[in-house]
């Protein structure tokens, strides 16, 4: 498998989940739904998570998300949000010019792009960060010899986002175990 | 070990902050050798070729990032008592057994460093064989607190009410799960207004006597807050709508620094060089792992072994231009932040030089990065609000990520080179 280390591939391949999602994009879904793309459906990227309160995340991911924006490929916006604000991207003028940069490796990933938008390209940026630390800490958990259980999972997910109420988290675990999204047993 | 020895303090003194204090804990571990090993790694490898000031290390910019990492802690627990209590559990109890865990994550955060920082670490191996992706430092910083300092960690008498371990270090510096809510504090340790970072920009400034990497972080310190959880995030680390000018200011300071001397077109040649000869002196071409028995070798390589080698005449062509302050000579550079003609007309000046491209660089590869950080803005409303900086400041607003890429020539061959690039 070839790692993308192509500038333009990783820009484009940003610009590409932007155009496709089924609503605006903010950044902490950007984050998240490559998050998954590259654990979930390993697609090679350069994108080192690490994990946070937030959830996984990347400062690459957001320089890139900014050269798409100076490329021209994507368009971004400030928009209220309960409390806070945040930034809602769409497709620039140049957004073809871009991804013909990356067509092959876009088409070859084309089926995993459309799998993570239709899963996760509705949901809010919280309920994103919820999901992706569940995935980020199962597998880190399931990457040692004692296999988790969702009820370790929802406690160490806990721990980490104690201002989260329990019930929440496991009703998440137990939505993506049912996908079999996660390695641990119920 | 008697009470009042284990109580006793010690000032260290610092360029950038007049005095760093330790405690009799940090201080008995910064004396092991696995601590001292960092005296021998410089902080910005080669950079003295070009600013003959930086001979700075490791161990100093590593107290000056406890340092600041216990005035940011500080500052959020002074200010945002409420939100740490109410959103992530703390008690005062809690809070100051943390405050003694972000300290010891930040004295050890950079001990994993291979010779000369992180130029080395293109040569770091990978973590499966051949392909797929290299170690980190941090990795290698983890192993290295796990085997060298539970010890020293555990058994220290200021240890006795707070319980740690090697582990809890190790873990926080790795972001795994085991650390629990003290990922909070991982944004001072490695995020977007960490201490690393703004140690780094004020230390290395002043080790290169350049004023391009100074902003106010008294006034950052006095405006750091825990940005409460809203619908479109978890609680992290901001800043008071007070400190967004400071904010502004800490970003500024890194894309000058970048351009001006971490991206400076000779000294991040060096970094070229330094690989080329690591190349050639490690066994195998790469460092040992940060596993099992290789961890034990690993420590033995510092500045001081690879000098010796060079001295010795190894390292082959890079080994010697190291040695003679002989490097490649840049031939032509793209615009700061290339756009897809650019990219187009880069692809063609390669083409152009052939055999005559000695070395490539791009900014994008560099560790030191001047990307556009957004940092959150705690707005002082009746109901708080969390904004980005970008809204607040113009400057941050249009700031565009550094992908600038250089090409270099060998020296005898600078003036063929750009000849051929001018025909592009």
């Amino acid at each position: 498998m070839t790692e993308i280390h192509n500038k333009l591939e990783r820009v484009a391949l940003i610009a590409h989940l932007i155009a496709r999602a089924p609503t605006k994009l903010g950044r902490t879904a950007l984050m998240k739904c490559l998050f998954f793309l590259k654990v979930l459906k390993n697609v090679p990227m350069p994108y080192s998570f690490g994990l946070y309160t937030y959830g996984p995340f990347d400062s690459d991911v957001l320089d890139d998300l900014q050269y798409a924006e100076a490329l021209g490929a994507v368009e971004g916006t400030l928009v209220k949000y309960p409390r806070a604000r945040g930034y809602e991207y769409r497709s620039g003028p140049k957004l073809e010019e871009v991804e013909k940069q990356a067509t092959e490796f876009l088409s070859r990933y084309q089926d995993s792009i459309d799998w993570v938008l239709s899963e996760f390209g509705r949901r809010s940026a919280i309920d994103l960060e919820m999901a992706s630390t569940l995935v980020y800490v199962d597998r880190m958990t399931n990457g040692k010899k004692a296999r988790a259980t969702i009820a370790d999972l929802v406690r160490k997910v806990h721990e980490v986002k104690p201002h989260l109420a329990i019930d929440t988290i496991e009703t998440e675990a137990r939505n993506l175990k049912s996908k079999g999204l996660l390695q641990a047993s119920a | 070990m008697t009470t009042a020895a284990a109580h006793r303090t010690y000032e260290v003194r610092c360029p950038v902050y007049g005095f760093v204090t330790l405690n009799d804990w940090e201080w008995q571990i910064i004396s092991q050798p696995a601590y001292q090993r960092l005296r021998r790694i410089r902080q910005l490898a080669w950079t003295d070729y070009v600013f003959p000031g930086a001979m700075h290390t490791r161990f100093e910019h590593s107290l000056g990032v406890m340092h600041m990492a216990t005035m940011l802690y500080d500052g959020v627990v002074e200010r945002s008592r409420e939100i740490l209590q109410s959103e992530l559990g703390y008690n005062d109890d809690g809070l100051k057994r943390h405050k003694a865990l972000v300290r010891l994550t930040a004295l050890f955060h950079d001990i994993g460093h291979g010779p000369f920082s992180h130029a080395a670490e293109e040569l770091f191996p990978f973590r499966n064989g051949t392909d797929g992706e290299r170690y980190v430092h941090e990795e290698y910083s983890a192993a290295i607190v796990r085997r060298y300092f539970n010890d020293v960690i555990s058994n220290h008498p200021l240890n006795t009410n707070y319980g740690f371990s090697a582990e809890d270090v190790a873990n926080l510096i790795e972001g795994k799960p085991e650390a629990g809510k003290a990922l909070f504090w991982r944004d001072l340790i490695a995020g977007q207004l960490d201490a690393d970072r703004m140690d780094y920009l004020l230390r290395d400034s002043l080790h290169c006597g350049v004023s391009y990497g100074r902003y106010d972080w008294q006034r950052l310190v006095h405006t750091v807050v825990a940005v409460p959880p809203t619908s479109e995030g978890g609680p992290r680390i901001g800043v008071t709508e007070g400190g967004w000018h400071a904010a502004e200011g800490l970003i500024v300071a890194r894309y000058f620094m970048f351009t001006q001397v971490y991206f400076h077109k000779t000294r991040v040649i060096y970094d070229h060089h330094l690989q080329g000869a690591l190349t050639d002196l490690l066994p195998s071409g790469v460092f040992p792992a940060p596993t099992g028995r290789h961890l034990e070798k690993y420590l033995q390589w510092d500045d001081w072994r690879i000098l010796g080698l060079l001295q010795k005449g190894k390292g082959h062509e890079h080994g010697q231009r190291l040695a003679s302050r002989n490097h490649f000579r840049e031939v032509i550079h793209t615009s700061e932040t290339p756009s897809a003609s650019d990219l187009k007309r880069l692809a063609e000046w390669r083409k152009a030089l052939g055999d005559l491209l000695a070395a490539e660089m791009p900014a994008e590869k560099s560790w030191y990065k001047a990307g556009p950080a957004d940092i959150q803005i705690l707005v002082d409303t009746p109901r708080f609000e969390v904004e980005p900086l970008s809204k607040y400041s113009s400057v941050v607003r249009n700031m565009e990520p550094i992908r600038q890429v250089r090409l270099y020539s060998r020296p005898e061959q600078r003036a063929e080179a750009i000849a051929r690039v001018a025909n592009v």
